[in-house]
């Protein structure tokens, strides 16, 4: 029984494949077959990982970076949210908006990158300035189509207790539009990395992004694997804590989750 | 194939569409306001906001400068066949992982790792390994747009219901018109709608490649506009990119309705 559940909780066929690709690359890496002089083995990656591990920097621009993608990502979701709601509740809003949104929405992220680095400098606060231009228009729309598609039964619920204004908004309207926005939420902070590590790449020398690339222009190879798939576990960290979190809070959401993270 | 489900008729009629577009240009209050506001209170000279009028002039540095014509077709033409390569890899592959739930749940993890990897990221590295080539910049490119197209085909392979694999089946069809008649139909939807998450990516992750390489087109013209701290340019070029990215987000939807037209209507 617990097996099951352990076997159903750990992907192992998962795991093995991953495991799989990383023994194929050391053996291909030892027996010479393919050379690139710029693909370290995973064991020279790991070794260099192990002496970047115990070093204030790495560390340094590990929060950095951290740092301004949650901070982004706070703010967004503090703006958005409410806004998504005042949309839903006043059509007319809507009426007088929306498209400016859809404007705004399809403007591609990185061409923010050196308007912003133009107007507010090579900072911290640039980076989360073009995260929250990029963050907001998603999750606002995403949180709009949520409380529109809140059945219209609840308005007779709402009706028939006389529940009214921001209570209704706070006992019905929150509790009933919650799951869509948790996963727009979720998919939020998934691009609050991606668009924060562009940043730190193409403008403010600090954070992750900037030790990659600097890594790449002064040749350390293994360095900048290390910084990419640091990257990318810090992706999968965050994303793992914020369902534990969102689960522990919500635990009707759970089925919710599943289907968000296809 | 069947009618099943049916969509609900197409709100046709001019009427319909010049009430729509109405609704467009009223939408657009608030973003036009902020530009006239802006060309008000702003000034010519300013180093950092210049006035949306002064933008013109930007605009026609650029075009002297004329690298803009061949720095547009070369970011068009690198996104659109990165966009083709990432559709028909993803949707290779969706279908492959998406017949076996042993290899959808076995390369889940290894999907979800690099999914989580920023595109931009992939950049540097692939320059040190591959060198400065248009294949490299493809495949970094290919590498971020593939995964919606690839997760969405997964599922829809998941999701193609086994009396309709049946179905082929009594009827005799053979194994290639089983596949072309049957499965591929039942994909499309789940892949379109991959290509409507990826299109998008594809774009940026273009001009990021472009910034990052320093490599003819538009992304770079932008930068470089930035790094000599020409703000008439830059605002210019972020124009010129935004109604590229807003053309491309009518084309795919324009795309998405007339594709869709003949299929049952999506779940969700």
């Amino acid at each position: 029984m617990s097996t099951e559940r352990l076997s159903r909780a750990v992907n192992l066929p998962g795991l093995a494949v991953i495991a799989v690709i990383l023994l194929l690359w050391q053996a291909v890496d030892a027996v010479g077959l393919i050379h690139f002089a710029y693909v370290p083995s995973p064991l020279k990656i790991g070794s260099a990982f192990v002496s970047l591990l115990p070093t204030p920097s790495f560390w340094g621009v590990t929060l950095h970076t951290l740092g301004a993608v949650l901070l982004a990502w706070v703010i967004a979701l503090l703006v958005a949210i409410p806004l998504g709601f005042l949309l839903a509740q006043l059509p007319v809003l809507r009426t007088w908006s929306m498209s400016s949104v859809n404007v705004l929405r399809s403007m591609p992220a990185v061409a923010l990158v050196p308007v912003v680095l133009l107007t507010v400098g090579f900072s911290i606060q640039a980076e989360i300035l073009v995260a929250v231009a990029v963050l907001i228009w998603p999750t606002m729309i995403a949180t709009c189509l949520a409380v529109r598609n809140v059945h219209p039964r609840l308005d007779d619920v709402a009706n028939s207790f006389r529940i009214k204004g921001s209570q209704k908004v706070v006992k019905l309207l929150l509790p009933a539009a919650w799951p869509p926005i948790v996963v727009a939420s979720r998919l939020a902070l998934t691009i609050s990395i991606i668009v924060v590590f562009v940043t730190e790449m193409i403008g403010n020398p600090d954070g992750l992004g900037n030790a990659l690339v600097s890594a790449q222009l002064t040749l350390r190879p293994a360095e900048m694997w290390v910084y990419l798939l640091w990257v990318g576990a810090l992706g999968v960290a965050l994303q793992a804590l914020l369902d534990f979190a969102a689960r522990w809070v919500l635990p009707g959401l759970a089925p919710v989750l599943k289907t968000g993270s296809r | 194939m069947a009618p099943a489900g049916g969509r609900t008729p197409q709100r046709g009629g001019a009427g319909a569409r010049s009430t729509s577009i109405l609704r467009f240009i009223a939408g657009l209050t608030p973003l036009v306001g902020v530009i006239v506001i802006w060309q008000f209170l702003g000034s010519d000279v300013s180093a950092l906001l210049p006035r949306p009028s002064a933008w013109w002039g930007g605009w026609n540095a650029i075009v002297e400068g004329g690298q803009l014509p061949g720095s547009l077709l070369s970011t068009l033409s690198t996104f659109l066949l990165a966009l083709a390569i990432a559709l028909v890899l993803g949707a290779c592959l969706g279908a492959l992982i998406g017949s076996s739930r042993r290899a959808d749940r076995s390369s889940s993890p290894l999907i979800a790792f690099l999914m989580s990897i920023p595109p931009a990221a992939v950049i540097p590295v692939a320059t040190l390994v591959f060198g400065l080539s248009i294949g490299m910049r493809l495949g970094t490119i290919v590498f971020a747009a593939i995964w919606p197209i690839l997760l969405n085909t997964v599922s829809a392979m998941r999701g193609v219901p086994a009396v309709r694999l049946e179905a082929s089946r009594t009827l005799g069809l053979s194994p290639l018109a089983r596949y072309t008649r049957v499965v591929l139909p039942s994909l499309a939807p789940g892949v379109l709608v991959g290509l409507l998450i990826g299109a998008p990516i594809a774009l940026i992750v273009t001009l990021v490649a472009e910034m990052l390489t320093a490599t003819p087109g538009l992304g770079y013209l932008i930068l470089r506009s930035q790094r000599e701290y020409q703000a008439p340019e830059v605002f210019a070029m972020l124009v010129l990119i935004g109604i590229l990215g807003l053309l491309l987000n009518f084309g795919v939807s324009a795309i998405e309705t007339r594709l869709l037209r003949n299929w049952p209507r999506r779940s969700n």
